[in-house]
C-alpha cells in the first residue's frame, strides 16, 4: 500500500480489495472457469483432453473474462463520478488539493478494480489452457494485453460520461447507449473484412484481430493505403482515445457539468482534426470493396466512384466534426451572462463561433490534403475544386446558423435546450426537402433546396456550375445566424439587467 | 482573514447573494444566520471556490480564491450542509485519504490522523467501518476531515442540523476546542441557540442580502442604542413594596411584575444598578434573585431581521 502514491486509487484499493472480498472474487472466478471447462468437456464428443479441448476452454474463458472486464468496468466507471455527486461527497474532493489528473487516473483504474481482479485471476488459467491448446505464448499474452488496453479506452470514455452526467439516471442511459454502440461495433468489426485487407474502421474493436491472431494468422487493415496489423491500429486508437479523454477529464472532472464544457475550444478543434485524420487514413478505394484491394486505378468508372466516395466521406466527417464543435462549445446561460458582463456582444459572438470556423477550416485543409494524397486512386477523375470549396463553405455557414440557433435555445429558459433544438433542426431539414419537392416538384427541388439547406451539387449533365451564385446562397444562413446572435445577446442582456437592478435595489 | 468584496451570485433572474462585503478577522467564530434560502450556503460555497461568483471576489488570508484556487483551498476546511462519507472505509482510512489528498507529508500522515481522531473523540472507533458510526459521529468525522490539513479557516454549513442534543453538545465542545487552537470559524445555521455560546461575531442574511454583520456586543448596542438592560428579580413576600420602590425610581412604567418575580428595563451604569440593589435590601425587600438578562442571539436576529432597527 505504501508504494501507491495516488490517494484516490489507494482509497479504491482499501475499499474494494478487503481480504474477504478478494477471496470471494478469486474463488468465484476459479469456480466459473472450472464450470466452463466441465461444460465444454460434456459437449466434447471425443471426451478427451486434447489440444482442441483446451483451445475451446481457453476461448470460452477468454471471452467470458474479457466481457466481464469490459462490462463491469463500464458499469462501475460510469457511476464513479456521478455517484460522488448524488452521495454528496463530490464537494469534498473538489476542495482538496488532489489534481484533476490524479483524480482521473485514480478513478479510471480504481473504480473498476474488482473487474480487473477477475481478469487478473483469469490470466494464469488462460496461460495454462492456452499452452495446452497449442496456442502461441505471444498470441495469448498479446491478446490479453490488447483487451486490457481496449478496456482502459472504454473506461476512459465512460469516465468522461460520468463526469458530464447530472445524475445517476443519465449516467445509466449513457452506459446503456455505450453498451449498444460497443455491441454494434464488435458485430460490425467481425463482418467488415473484404478480401485480404480490411477497413481500419473494423479495428476499433479488437475482437476480429484477436480471433485471427489466436488461430495463427494476422488480420491486416488499410491505413493511408498501407497494409498494417489490425491490432496495432486498435492499440493506437485506444491510446488516442485515452489521451483525449484524459485531456477532457483534466479540464472538467473537478467541476459541475454546468460550470464547464468537456473540451476547451482549442481542444475541440484538436479532437476534430484527430477524427478527420483517422477517417481519411481509413479510406479505401471503391475497388477494394468490389473486387480486390489493388484494383487498377485506370478504370474510369471506379476512379470516379472512388473520388466521389472520398469527397462524400470527407464531407460527412466534416459535418460530424462541426456539429460536435458546436455542441461542445455552446455557452451555458450562466457563462453567457458572465461573458456579456465582461465583454462586448460582438466579441462574445466571435469567441462563440471561432472554434466552429476553425473546425471548418481544418476540415477543408484535411479534404484538400486527402484529395492530393490519394490522387493516384482516381487518376482518371479530376476533383471540381470550386464546387468542393463551395460545399464546405456552405456547410460551415449553415452549421454556424444552426449553432447560433442552439445557443439561442440555451439562452431561453427551456429544459434540455440542445436536445430539443437539435430535434427542431432535424425537422427543419426534413421539412425543407419535403416542401421543396411539393412546391417546386422533384425535378426542380434542388434549385429551391439551395436556399434552404447547404449548397446542393447539381449532378445533372450540362447544367453549369453556380459560379458567383454561391455567394447569394450563403445570404440566408448568415443573415439568420446574425439575427439569432442579436436575439441571444438581447435576451441575456435583458435578464442580466434585471438581475443587476435587483442587486442595486 | 476572510474578506468578501461585493460578492454577488445570480442564477438567471434570481440573485442568491447580493453585493455582500464583509471582513472576518483572525480567530473569530462568525455565525452566519438566516432562514432557509437566505443565501448562506451559496456564500460559503463561493468562499471555498466551489461556486464561481457572478461578481465580486473572496480573499482568504490575502489569497484571491478564484485566481489561486489550490493555494486558497489549502487554507480552507469545508463541511457541507448535507453530506455523506465514504461508508466502505474505516475511520482512520477515511482521514488518511483526505490527509493525502491535501498533500500532507506522507511520513507525517499517520501521526496527524491519530491526532485528529483523538481531537474529534473517535479513538475507540478508529478501526471501525464508517458505515457503523452514528450520525453525530459522522458529523464529527466530517469536521475531522475538514481540519486534517490544519486550515486557517473553517467553513461549516449547518453543522448541527439533524443532530440530537448530546451530539450538538459534543459538536459545540469540539468547535470551542478548534477556536482555542486559533482557527477562524464561519458557522452557518438557522438553529440560533447552537451559535449562542460561542459566536463572537454574527452576520444576518435574508434573501441574499447581508442585513447586519459585526461583533455580537456591537450589534446588541445597535439594537438597544439607549443601553437599556433587562433586570430580572425574584422575591418572597408581597409584590406591593417592590412596585412602590420601582415607582420611586421611575422604573415601574415598563416593568412586568408577577406574584413573586418580575423584570424591568434599566438604563444606567453598573454603579447605578448596584445602588438600586442596595436600596432594595435596605428597604427590607426579601430578594432571592437579581440579575441581568442578556439578549439572546435569537432575539437579536429577530430584531435585526424584522425591521426593528432598519
Amino acid at each position: 500500500m505504501k508504494y501507491i502514491s495516488n490517494p484516490e486509487f489507494l482509497r479504491y484499493v482499501r475499499s474494494e480489495l478487503r481480504p474477504a472480498r478478494v477471496a470471494v472474487i478469486m474463488l468465484s472466478t476459479l469456480g466459473g472457469a472450472l464450470l466452463m471447462a466441465m461444460f465444454i468437456f460434456q459437449q466434447n464428443h471425443a471426451q478427451d483432453y486434447g489440444p482442441e479441448y483446451w483451445g475451446s476452454v481457453f476461448g470460452a474463458i477468454f471471452v467470458a473474462s474479457s466481457m466481464i472486464l469490459v462490462l463491469w468496468s463500464l458499469l462501475n466507471v460510469t457511476q464513479s463520478v456521478v455517484s460522488e455527486r448524488t452521495q454528496r461527497t463530490f464537494d469534498f474532493w473538489r476542495t482538496t488539493r488532489l489534481s484533476p489528473l490524479t483524480l482521473a487516473v485514480g478513478k479510471l483504474f480504481g473504480a473498476p478494480l474488482s473487474s480487473w481482479l477477475v481478469y487478473a485471476t483469469a490470466f494464469p488459467i488462460l496461460l495454462l489452457t492456452g499452452l495446452l491448446g497449442h496456442l502461441r505464448l505471444s498470441a495469448i499474452v498479446g491478446s490479453y494485453l490488447v483487451i486490457a488496453l481496449f478496456n482502459v479506452g472504454v473506461s476512459a470514455i465512460a469516465l468522461c460520461g460520468s463526469a458530464r452526467a447530472q445524475d445517476s439516471r443519465r449516467a445509466n442511459i449513457f452506459m446503456i447507449l455505450a453498451i449498444i454502440v460497443l455491441v454494434m461495433t464488435v458485430a460490425g468489426g467481425n463482418h467488415a473484412h473484404f478480401g485480404g485487407t480490411g477497413s481500419a474502421w473494423s479495428a476499433i474493436t479488437p475482437t476480429a484481430g484477436i480471433a485471427e491472431w489466436l488461430q495463427g494468422s494476422m488480420v491486416r487493415v488499410s491505413l493511408f493505403g498501407m497494409s498494417v496489423p489490425s491490432l496495432l491500429v486498435t492499440a493506437l486508437l485506444s491510446l488516442a482515445v485515452i489521451a483525449w479523454c484524459m485531456v477532457a477529464l483534466v479540464r472538467c472532472i473537478k467541476f459541475e457539468p454546468d460550470q464547464i464544457s468537456l473540451f476547451s475550444p482549442a481542444q475541440v478543434v484538436g479532437v476534430s482534426a484527430s477524427f478527420l485524420l483517422f477517417v481519411y487514413a481509413a479510406f479505401q478505394p471503391v475497388g477494394a470493396f468490389i473486387t480486390a484491394p489493388n484494383l487498377p486505378a485506370s478504370d474510369p468508372e471506379t476512379a470516379t466512384l472512388t473520388l466521389q466516395s472520398l469527397i462524400g466521406i470527407g464531407l460527412a466527417a466534416a459535418i460530424a466534426c462541426l456539429y460536435f464543435a458546436v455542441n461542445a462549445t455552446l455557452l451555458t446561460r450562466d457563462n453567457l451572462r458572465h461573458e456579456l458582463r465582461n465583454r462586448v456582444p460582438g466579441e462574445v459572438g466571435l469567441r462563440v463561433i471561432t472554434p466552429w470556423l476553425a473546425t471548418g477550416f481544418v476540415s477543408i485543409v484535411a479534404a484538400v490534403l486527402a484529395l492530393v494524397g490519394y490522387r493516384q486512386m482516381f487518376a482518371g477523375a479530376v476533383p471540381q475544386w470550386f464546387n468542393l470549396f463551395a460545399m464546405y463553405v456552405s456547410v460551415i455557414a449553415y452549421v454556424t446558423r444552426d449553432g447560433m440557433f442552439l445557443q439561442w435555445m440555451v439562452s431561453q429558459k427551456i429544459k434540455a435546450p440542445v436536445l430539443k433544438g437539435s430535434a427542431l433542426l432535424a425537422c427543419y431539414y426534413v421539412a425543407s426537402v419535403m416542401v421543396a419537392a411539393v412546391i417546386a416538384g422533384p425535378p426542380n427541388a434542388i434549385q429551391m433546396l439551395r436556399w434552404l439547406t447547404p449548397y446542393v451539387f447539381n449532378m445533372a449533365p450540362g447544367v453549369p456550375g453556380p459560379g458567383w451564385m454561391i455567394l447569394v446562397f450563403l445570404v440566408p444562413p448568415i443573415a439568420t445566424a446574425a439575427l439569432l446572435a442579436v436575439g441571444v445577446f438581447r435576451s441575456m442582456q435583458r435578464t442580466s439587467k434585471a438581475a443587476t437592478a435587483l442587486v442595486q435595489a | 482573514m476572510i474578506r468578501l468584496e461585493n460578492l454577488t451570485k445570480e442564477y438567471d433572474e434570481v440573485v442568491a447573494v447580493r453585493d455582500v462585503s464583509i471582513e472576518i478577522p483572525e480567530g473569530e467564530i462568525y455565525g452566519l444566520i438566516g432562514p432557509n434560502g437566505a443565501g448562506k450556503t451559496t456564500m460559503l460555497r463561493m468562499c471555498c471556490g466551489l461556486l464561481p461568483p457572478t461578481a465580486g471576489k473572496v480573499l482568504v488570508n490575502g489569497i484571491e480564491v478564484q485566481n489561486d484556487l489550490e493555494s486558497a483551498q489549502s487554507q480552507i476546511g469545508y463541511l457541507a450542509d448535507f453530506f455523506s462519507v465514504y461508508d466502505d472505509l474505516k475511520v482512520w482510512e477515511y482521514l488518511d485519504y483526505f490527509a493525502r489528498a491535501y498533500k500532507l507529508d506522507s511520513t507525517r500522515v499517520p501521526e496527524r490522523v491519530n491526532e485528529v481522531i483523538a481531537e474529534i473523540g473517535l479513538d475507540v472507533k478508529r478501526d471501525s467501518m464508517v458505515k457503523g458510526l452514528s450520525r453525530g459521529m459522522k458529523q464529527r468525522l466530517g469536521i475531522g476531515r475538514a481540519v486534517i490539513h490544519r486550515p486557517k479557516v473553517l467553513l461549516l454549513d449547518e453543522p448541527a442540523s439533524g443532530l440530537d442534543p448530546k451530539a450538538r453538545f459534543e459538536l459545540r465542545q469540539l468547535l470551542k476546542r478548534l477556536r482555542d487552537q486559533g482557527s477562524t470559524i464561519v458557522v452557518s445555521s438557522h438553529i440560533l441557540p447552537d451559535l449562542e455560546d460561542f459566536s463572537t461575531s454574527i452576520g444576518v442574511m435574508e434573501r441574499g442580502v447581508m442585513l447586519r454583520s459585526g461583533r455580537v456586543g456591537e450589534l446588541r448596542q445597535e439594537v438597544e442604542p439607549d443601553n437599556a438592560r433587562t433586570i430580572q428579580i425574584r422575591w418572597v413576600g408581597p409584590a406591593t413594596p417592590v412596585a412602590e420602590l420601582l415607582r420611586a425610581h421611575g422604573l415601574l412604567q415598563h416593568a412586568v411584575l408577577q406574584e413573586h418575580e418580575g423584570a424591568f428595563p434599566f438604563r444606567g451604569d453598573d454603579e447605578a444598578l448596584s445602588q438600586l440593589l442596595s436600596e432594595m435590601t435596605t428597604a427590607g425587600l426579601r430578594l432571592t434573585g437579581f440579575h441581568e438578562v442578556k439578549q439572546s442571539v435569537e432575539e437579536l436576529y429577530l430584531k435585526l431581521s424584522h425591521g426593528q432597527v432598519m
